[in-house]
C-alpha cells in the first residue's frame, strides 16, 4: 500500500524522519553567474554604443562569454547536479545577450526549487527504506538525531538470576525476551530459575525461550559445520569461531550429536595454540590426556595445513598418552616450545 | 466446576424460547483454527457443538485472510449459520477521492485509549467515533485515505515517537487493519456470544455484548495474551529500533513494546465485558486475574473424556519389556528430544527398557529427522521406536509409563486417556498436569499421586521418575489406580457436557442489557 494521495513533503514528515533531511541537499549556484554575464554583456554593449569597441570586438566577446557558459553548464553535468537552469541561462544569454541573462536572473529569483524538493524527498525515501547504505557516522548521527541510542543515565539493570527470584512478572517476562534474543552462556542460571518458577506463565516462557536458543545454537554449529567454511585455524575468524562455539558447549543446550559436533570443530579452530601450549611431560602422570576426538581433531587439520612435523609430535604424545613405551627424540623436543623438563617417557 | 442444570434454563434451551429474537442461541467465535485444523481446541469446538444437539451454534472464524486449508470438520447439523471474517484484507480497495471528514480528532484519540489501555468504555468510545466516521467515509477507503495518515501520524508522535516511523507505520497497519475489520464485520444475531480466545474474537465478543446487549462468555484454554507475548518477545521479525541494551524498564516504547499492549488491550476489553470467564483448570485464572478478570466472572469447567474406551484395556503382560511412551506428535512443542534423552539416561538404570514414541511424525519432518538423529547419536536405535500414527489403544496394555515432556500444554488429554486406563504418568510441570496427577488443592478426599511431575527442559529427572515406578511395580500399580480415581471423579466428558449446558441455558435466559446508544445491531 502506499499513500499515494497524500505526497510526503517535509511539512507532514514525522518528527523522527524530519531529522535525516538537512544531509540530502542539493544546490547549484546560478545566481552569481548569470549576474556576471548581465553585467559583462550590457558592458559590450555600451562599450559598442559608445563607439569604443567594434562591431567584430562585441561579437567576439559575447561569443566568449557563451563558450564560458557553455564550460560551465559542462561541469555543472559531469559533477551530476541539476544542469537545468544553467543550459537555460546559456541558451537565453547565446540568443538575447543581456536581455537573456537578466530574465535568467528573474527566473531564478521567482521560482522555486521544485526539482531539488523531489530529490531531496527521493534521497529520504531512500534513507528511510534502508534502500541505499549508510556509514556508521551517519548511522550514529540518525540514532542520536532520533533518541534511539542506549540510556547511559539509567541505573545498570540488576542481574537476571535476581529477576527470576525477586522480580514483577513483567520483568521476569522482559528479562526472558532479552535472553531469547541475546543469549549468552552467563544468562543460563536465570533461565534454569524460570524453568522451576512457581509462576505457569514464566515456566511457559522460559520452556519457549530454551528451545529457542537450542534452535539458535544448532544453526550456529551447522554453520561452522561445513569444512570449507571453517577459517582456518590460528586467523582471527578461528579465534572468534571457536570462542562462539565455546560459549555453546558451554550453554549445556547442544543435543549430544551436537555437541560432539561443536567439540570436533572447536579442536580444529583451536589447534595452533593448542600445541603451542603443550609442554614435556615429566613422567607418565604429566602427560597431557587429550580426547580422542580432539586428537583425530588435530591430526586432520594438521593434514590438511600440510604441517607434518607438528602431526608426528601429536601423534607420538598420544602414543606416550595411551601408555606406550616410547622416546621422544631430541627433534621432537626441539620443536616442543619448552626444553626444561625431562624428555624420557618410560 | 461442576453444575447441575437447572429445570428452568433447560426448557429455555430445549424450547427455543428465549428472551430475545436470536437467529441462534450461542454464537461461537473462534481465531485460527475451527474447522479447517485438527485436534485441540478444533477438536473441543466440535465435541462442545455435538455435544448440545439442541442447542442452534453460529460460527464465526477468524483468519488473516482466505485459506486453502480443507475443512477437517464438517459442521453439525445444529450450526444454522458459518461466517469468516479475515483480518487482514481490509482497506485494499482503490484510493478514491473522497471529501475528507473533519472529525478525525475523536477517533485517533479514542483509538489512542483503546490501544494504550483496553476496557469496554474505550471499545464503546472506539465504536462510537468508527460509527461517526463511517457515515462521511467508507471504512474500507479511509483506511487507504488522508485520514488514516493524519491518525498514523498523530498516534507515532504520542506513543513512540523514538521508534521508526516505517516501521511502526506498518506495524499500525496490521494492527489497526484488524480491529478495522473486526469493527465493520455483520455481526451474527444470537443469545449469547461465546469467544474461545481473547485477541481480535475477545474483541469482537466485548464489541457484540456492547451493541446488543446479550452476554459474552470466554473459554480460554491456553492464555492467548500469554502465548502472544512469548512470541512477540521473541520474535526476530519485530524490529528493535530503540537500543534499549538489558535495560527492562526503559520508558521508550518500541514496535515490540507496541504489539503487547495492543494484545493487552484487546484481553482486558474482553474480560471486562464477558459475564463469565471459563478456563481448563485453576493456574490459568493467575494469568486472568493479572489482565482484569474477577473472581466473580472466573470458573473451571475441565475437559472429559469417555471412561467406557478405555475400560477394557488390560495392564502389560509379564513378558512385555519395562517400557514407557510418550503420546504425542513429533513436533518441537512436545520436546521429544527430552524424552529421548531421558530414555539414553534410563537405559543406563534399566538396560533392557523400551521408549516408544506414539504420534504422527509428518507435521515437522526437519524435527523428526533431528529427533531421529538423536537417537542414533545416542545409541538408542533399538530403545526408542516411533510408530507413526496409531490407534493407542492398541497399544496401551504395552506400556508400564506414560510420560509427557511438553514444553507448554493445557489440560492435555493424553493424561486423562492414560489415567483412564490405569497407566501412571511421568509430565513436565506444564498446564494442567499438576492438578490432574496430584489433585485440586480442595480435592475431597485427597487421593493422594497419580504419577510424578517434573521441572520442564529435564531428562534426568524424568528417567529417574519413570525408573523409580518401573522397578516398583506396587507402586506403579498404586499410582495408575489412583489416577483412574480422580480421573473417573473429576475429568468425565459428561460433567463437562452439563457445565456448558448450564452455563448456556443460564446466559440465554438473561435479560439483555442496554446496548452502545444509537448503534444499531448490523
Amino acid at each position: 500500500m502506499v499513500i499515494q494521495s497524500t505526497p510526503a513533503t517535509p511539512g507532514n514528515i514525522p518528527v523522527g524522519a524530519s531529522t535525516m533531511i538537512g544531509t540530502a541537499v542539493i544546490a547549484v549556484p546560478i545566481m552569481l553567474p548569470a549576474f556576471v554575464t548581465a553585467v559583462v554583456e550590457s558592458g559590450l554593449i555600451y562599450a559598442y554604443s559608445k563607439g569604443t569597441i567594434g562591431w567584430s570586438a562585441l561579437l567576439t566577446g559575447h561569443i566568449a562569454i557563451v563558450g564560458l557558459l557553455g564550460l560551465w553548464v559542462a561541469q555543472v553535468g559531469r559533477a551530476k547536479r541539476n544542469a537545468a537552469m544553467p543550459l537555460v541561462t546559456a541558451i537565453a544569454v547565446a540568443a538575447t545577450g543581456p536581455i537573456g541573462a537578466i530574465a535568467a536572473l528573474a527566473m531564478i529569483a521567482f521560482s522555486r526549487p521544485a526539482a531539488d524538493d523531489h530529490l531531496l524527498l527521493a534521497a529520504w525515501y531512500e534513507r528511510i527504506a534502508m534502500a541505499v547504505d549508510t556509514d556508521e557516522v551517519t548511522q550514529l548521527y540518525d540514532q542520536v538525531a532520533t533518541g534511539r541510542t542506549a540510556n547511559l543515565s539509567g541505573t545498570s539493570p540488576p542481574a537476571f538470576a535476581s529477576i527470576m527470584e525477586t522480580g514483577t512478572l513483567t520483568d521476569r517476562q522482559v528479562a526472558l525476551g532479552v535472553i531469547a534474543r541475546s543469549f549468552h552462556p552467563d544468562h543460563l542460571p536465570a533461565l534454569m530459575l524460570a524453568l522451576k518458577s512457581d509462576e505457569p506463565v514464566i515456566r511457559v516462557q522460559a520452556a519457549a525461550v530454551a528451545t529457542k536458543v537450542r534452535s539458535d545454537l544448532r544453526a550456529l554449529v551447522d554453520r561452522l559445520a561445513g569444512a570449507e567454511l571453517q577459517p582456518m585455524p590460528g586467523t582471527t575468524a578461528a579465534v572468534n569461531a571457536a570462542s562462539q562455539l565455546r560459549s555453546c558447549l558451554a550453554s549445556g543446550l547442544l543435543d549430544e550429536g551436537d555437541r560432539i559436533r561443536a567439540e570436533i570443530i572447536t579442536a580444529r579452530l583451536s589447534v595452533t595454540p593448542a600445541l603451542s601450549t603443550l609442554t614435556p611431560p615429566r613422567s607418565r602422570a604429566h602427560l597431557p590426556k587429550t580426547p580422542v576426538v580432539e586428537h583425530h581433531a588435530i591430526e586432520e587439520s594438521l593434514l590438511r595445513a600440510s604441517q607434518f612435523a607438528r602431526l608426528r609430535i601429536g601423534r607420538r604424545l598420544a602414543r606416550i598418552d595411551a601408555h606406550e613405551h616410547y622416546r621422544v627424540r631430541r627433534a621432537v623436543r626441539d620443536l616442543l616450545p619448552s626444553t626444561s623438563a625431562s624428555t624420557e617417557a618410560q | 466446576m461442576q453444575q447441575l442444570v437447572s429445570t428452568t434454563s433447560s426448557q429455555a434451551i430445549h424450547s427455543g424460547k428465549t428472551s430475545t429474537a436470536a437467529d441462534s442461541d450461542v454464537c461461537i467465535i473462534v481465531e485460527g483454527c475451527y474447522p479447517y485444523i485438527a485436534g485441540g481446541v478444533s477438536g473441543w469446538i466440535d465435541w462442545l457443538i455435538k455435544t448440545q444437539p439442541d442447542t442452534r451454534f453460529s460460527i464465526v472464524t477468524l483468519w488473516p485472510r482466505p485459506t486453502t486449508l480443507a475443512p477437517k470438520y464438517a459442521l453439525p447439523e445444529n450450526v444454522v449459520s458459518f461466517q469468516h471474517l479475515y483480518l487482514q484484507d481490509f482497506g485494499e480497495r482503490p484510493v478514491i477521492r473522497q471529501r475528507r471528514p473533519n472529525n478525525t480528532d475523536a477517533f485517533a484519540n479514542a483509538l489512542g485509549a483503546f490501544i494504550n489501555h483496553g476496557g469496554s468504555a474505550e471499545l464503546t468510545g472506539v465504536m462510537a467515533a468508527f460509527k461517526t466516521l463511517s457515515e462521511t467515509v467508507d471504512p474500507q477507503v479511509m483506511f487507504n485515505s488522508p485520514v488514516a495518515w493524519d491518525i498514523v501520524r498523530r498516534m507515532y508522535d504520542e506513543a513512540m515517537p523514538y521508534s521508526s516511523f516505517l516501521d511502526f507505520f506498518w506495524a499500525w497497519r496490521a494492527l489497526l487493519g484488524g480491529l478495522f475489520a473486526t469493527l465493520e464485520f455483520k455481526l451474527p444475531k444470537a443469545a449469547v456470544y461465546h469467544t474461545i480466545s481473547t485477541g481480535y474474537a475477545g474483541v469482537l465478543a466485548a464489541r457484540a455484548a456492547i451493541e446488543t446487549g446479550r452476554p459474552a462468555v470466554l473459554t480460554e484454554h491456553g492464555i492467548y495474551t500469554n502465548e502472544r507475548r512469548i512470541e512477540l518477545l521473541m520474535a526476530d521479525w519485530v524490529a528493535d529500533t530503540v537500543e534499549k541494551g538489558h535495560a527492562l524498564n526503559d520508558p521508550r516504547l518500541d514496535l515490540r513494546d507496541m504489539w503487547i499492549r495492543a494484545f493487552e488491550a484487546y484481553a482486558r476489553t474482553c474480560y471486562e465485558a464477558c459475564s463469565d470467564v471459563v478456563t481448563l483448570y485453576e493456574d490459568n485464572q493467575r494469568a486472568q486475574r493479572v489482565l482484569g478478570a474477577t473472581s466473580r466472572q472466573l470458573s473451571v469447567i475441565a475437559n472429559g473424556i469417555d471412561l467406557a474406551r478405555f475400560a477394557s484395556v488390560q495392564p502389560p503382560a509379564a513378558d512385555v519389556p519395562p517400557t514407557m511412551a510418550l503420546i504425542g506428535r513429533v513436533v518441537p512443542i512436545k520436546d521429544v528430544k527430552s524424552f529421548i534423552t531421558a530414555a539414553h539416561a534410563l537405559k543406563a538404570k534399566i538396560p533392557n527398557a523400551r521408549a516408544l514414541v506414539l504420534g504422527p511424525t509428518d507435521e515437522d519432518p526437519g524435527y523428526f529427522a533431528e529427533c531421529a538423529q538423536l537417537v542414533a547419536d545416542l545409541g538408542l536405535d533399538g530403545t526408542v521406536e516411533f510408530t507413526g500414527t496409531v490407534n493407542i489403544l492398541d497399544f496401551m496394555s504395552q506400556i508400564h509409563v506414560c510420560v509427557l515432556t511438553s514444553l507448554s500444554e493445557s489440560q492435555p488429554l493424553v493424561v486423562l486417556e492414560a489415567g483412564a486406563a490405569g497407566i501412571p504418568f511421568v509430565a513436565t510441570n506444564v498446564g494442567s498436569c499438576r492438578e490432574i496427577i496430584e489433585g485440586r488443592a480442595d480435592e475431597q478426599p485427597p487421593l493422594g499421586a497419580g504419577g510424578i511431575v517434573t521441572d520442564l527442559v529435564s531428562p534426568q529427572q524424568i528417567a529417574d521418575a519413570v525408573a523409580v515406578l518401573l522397578s516398583d511395580p506396587d507402586k506403579r500399580r498404586h499410582y495408575g489406580e489412583t489416577l483412574r480415581t480422580r480421573v473417573s471423579q473429576t475429568y468425565t466428558s459428561a460433567q463437562a457436557v452439563a457445565s456448558y449446558k448450564a452455563l448456556y441455558g443460564r446466559l440465554i435466559a438473561a435479560p439483555t442489557s442496554a446496548t452502545l446508544a444509537g448503534t444499531p445491531h448490523r
